[in-house]
């Protein structure tokens, strides 16, 4: 629930857990049935490694948006995402579209700290904005990191061929 | 542009599966760039004389199939049901209790139901039931549908989306092998030429030169002799390595990949290096040059066809028992296959180390022991020296590469010989690992680059669990004991979890086999020094 009173971010935080689970519910439900269930249900890391590491890192984020630091400090939490995302069947703007999200559960759910501090809203939607961004360069980065490890792939299965090759020169 | 338009935050994330709103029974599939093995190349069909050899690809909306196709598939269906008790079993047991569903990685990782071992087995299934059981008449109410063509490409997306590695097998009440479904289903595809080129090109230089890569036998014994002189450059030891050498011992086996492709190589150093150090009498053979079998993933025939040349070469070479080098699949057929289709080895005689004398009575009928068992035999008779100390510079983990875990139980010798030649040596969590192995996600022969985003959404779990070990215990190696993982784990390393190369268990054991006469060793076997270096972490 909004906290009347507090400051903007604050009352954000007091809310983390709720707009966090809508943000990861959001996500998740842009699977199948079958599978978003899945998602959310299984708690353990390791046989259900997407929901776990879209849970993990969208605290993160959250905390990363309200919080004073630069949004770049969540990097690493934004790339196990997005590099998630770059290999499973979305298109580039579907892979990186999931910062905007939050804007509209933030709109939805926080009405009354918004109307109470539009200023403070608008500069959380700028980081909102900046996070998107930071998430296309990522997204970009992980396309090209696909292209890279297919050369080192290939590289790797002519190795003696390669070596006998330089050994006559 | 009108507002209504543009697309919400939820339009834009939402995932394009297929499919997601209709019946799983209506079959829908997108050959997505990234995501499906392109066709086998026509030439290397026709070699193998397969059935309709044609240039293709899944794109096409032709597949070019031959005019009685349907015919060809439900008759094909009615000969492997009436041979295949275990197939007819299959089709008719599963009682859908989905204790198998979250277990696939590729289901796992993509998030796609249709790779829920359960589900795929039903896109055969219910053709099964459509044209072989009573209730199939009532058609959708009985999970029966027509095969058409939609079907048939979902199979070719579906079948080519699993990797034989056996995991839901593992979870299944009733033991149904999906494997085992997986194999029929790219039989019957085969039956219509419908397979793929990274499986079929293999199969037909296998065919032909006794190896997937097609290396005759001179390239075959290049690389042997380069592995000796990296050797003597690497130990100062010149080692022997012989090639079609009548009357040895032991016949020797291995994957070719391990001696041509990398990181693989340095494991073909670590045998050849084992082997001078206990004088093993042995040979390698020229033609029976590749212990992989790419027949697995294409028909029960094919199997047989390329394995023969296995007992063919052991015999005329005229040795008493088989070695077999670090590779997935080819224990698959060692251990399953090879002696109801190609044996009895009645000519070989019981396998017996000749440095302990211990008989392996487990592979009394093949005739075929695991370099694993062999070695660990020897580490366990204290009949090797070794300096663990030689691998500190490594931190290490071990992959349980699905075929030798599941399909033949060797879970505790590859970890044996780790522990004996390794002093940082780390488990991946036990949901992850020996007979619930994750698989790489490029198994069966999918480890083409042309399947790249699959793979990776295939191997994601495993990646998971290495970047869980990499993160807490500073991991930097995996190591693994299947030619497949040694050639695409790097690749799925480089992506989730760049830092943590891939190595072989031998190649770890001659890091810290302690030979006679060796000069000081001042670098592993890739010429990386043995210096320690990064950060250190707190050990378990």
């Amino acid at each position: 629930m909004p906290q009347e009173g507090l400051p903007f971010s604050a009352s954000l935080a007091s809310q983390r857990d709720t707009l966090v689970k809508k943000w990861f519910d959001g996500m998740v439900q842009a699977y199948p049935e079958s599978t978003s269930g899945f998602l959310t249900r299984e708690k353990d890391p390791f046989r259900n490694p997407v929901g776990h590491t879209l849970k993990e890192n969208l605290s993160v984020l959250f905390d990363g948006l309200v919080g004073p630091k630069d949004v770049q400090s969540v990097t690493p939490e934004l790339n196990d995402i997005v590099r998630m995302r770059a290999v499973q069947d979305f298109s580039a703007g579907q892979a990186v579209a999931f910062p905007f999200l939050l804007k509209k559960i933030l709109r939805r759910e926080c009405a009354a700290d918004i109307s109470r501090d539009p200023g403070a809203y608008s500069d959380l939607e700028a980081r909102i904005d900046s996070l998107a961004l930071l998430a296309f360069d990522l997204y970009m980065k992980s396309r090209e990191r696909l292209f890279e490890i297919k050369y080192n792939e290939a590289k790797r299965s002519m190795f003696m061929l390669q070596r006998r090759q330089n050994n006559s020169l | 542009m009108k507002e209504e338009n543009t697309p919400t935050p939820e339009q834009l994330v939402s995932i394009d599966f297929e499919p997601p709103r209709k019946s799983w029974m209506d079959p829908a599939v997108k050959f997505r760039k990234g995501t499906y093995c392109y066709s086998g190349v026509a030439k290397h069909v026709k070699y193998l004389d397969l059935p309709n050899p044609r240039e293709w690809q899944p794109t096409d909306s032709d597949w070019k199939l031959p005019p009685d196709w349907k015919k060809i598939i439900l008759d094909g269906m009615k000969e492997r049901l009436e041979k295949y008790r275990s197939f007819r079993l299959f089709m008719d047991i599963c009682v859908r209790c989905g204790a198998c569903a979250d277990k696939c990685h590729f289901y796992v990782g993509s998030g796609d139901p249709k790779n829920m071992p359960v589900l795929r087995a039903e896109l055969l299934r219910s053709v099964y039931r459509r044209y072989f059981t009573t209730a199939g008449k009532l058609g959708r109410l009985a999970g029966a549908r027509d095969l058409d063509e939609g079907v048939l490409k979902e199979w070719f997306y579906y079948f080519f989306q699993c990797t034989e590695c056996r995991r839901c097998s593992v979870f299944c009440p009733y033991g149904i092998d999906t494997a085992e479904v997986t194999m029929i289903g790219r039989e019957l595809l085969n039956l219509v030429g419908c397979n793929i080129n990274w499986v079929i090109e293999p199969v037909s230089n296998c065919f032909r030169t006794g190896n997937h890569l097609g290396i005759q036998p001179h390239g075959f014994k290049d690389s042997i002799d380069f592995a000796a002189d990296d050797l003597e450059e690497i130990t100062g030891i010149k080692v022997d390595a012989p090639i079609n050498k009548k009357g040895a011992e032991i016949l020797f086996i291995v994957p070719s990949a391990d001696y041509f492709a990398s990181p693989h190589y340095y494991t073909l150093l670590g045998y050849m290096l084992l082997f001078h150090e206990i004088g093993l009498d042995y040979t390698f053979s020229a033609y029976a040059s590749e212990g992989g079998n790419f027949g697995l993933f294409t028909s029960h025939e094919m199997i047989k066809r390329l394995n023969n040349k296995i007992y063919a070469e052991a015999k005329r070479l005229g040795v008493k028992w088989i070695l077999g080098g670090e590779c997935g699949h080819m224990w698959r057929v060692m251990h399953q296959y090879m002696d109801t289709m190609n044996g009895p080895a009645d000519f070989l005689e019981e396998p017996v180390s000749p440095v302990t004398g211990t008989r392996f009575e487990n592979a009394m009928t093949t005739r075929m022991v695991h370099i694993c068992e062999f070695t660990a035999d020897l580490l366990k008779n204290n009949r090797l020296k070794l300096d663990p100390g030689r691998n500190n510079h490594r931190r290490v983990t071990f992959h349980d590469s699905c075929n030798p875990a599941r399909a033949m139980g060797l879970l505790e010798e590859p970890r044996y010989i780790l522990q004996s030649a390794c002093n940082h040596f780390y488990e991946m969590p036990e949901n992850t690992i020996r007979e619930q192995t994750f698989c790489c996600g490029a198994g069966a022969g999918l480890g083409t680059d042309e399947n790249m985003e699959m793979r990776m959404r295939g191997g994601f779990p495993r990646a998971n669990a290495v970047k869980y070990v990499h993160d807490k215990y500073n991991v930097n190696m995996l190591t693994c004991i299947c030619a497949i993982d040694k050639a695409t784990l790097p690749t799925l390393m480089d992506y989730w979890v760049p830092g943590v190369e891939v190595g072989g268990v031998h190649e770890l054991l001659a890091n810290a086999l302690i030979v006679e006469g060796e000069r000081e060793r001042t670098t592993d076997l890739r010429g990386d020094s043995m210096e320690q270096s990064g950060a250190e972490t707190t050990d378990a």
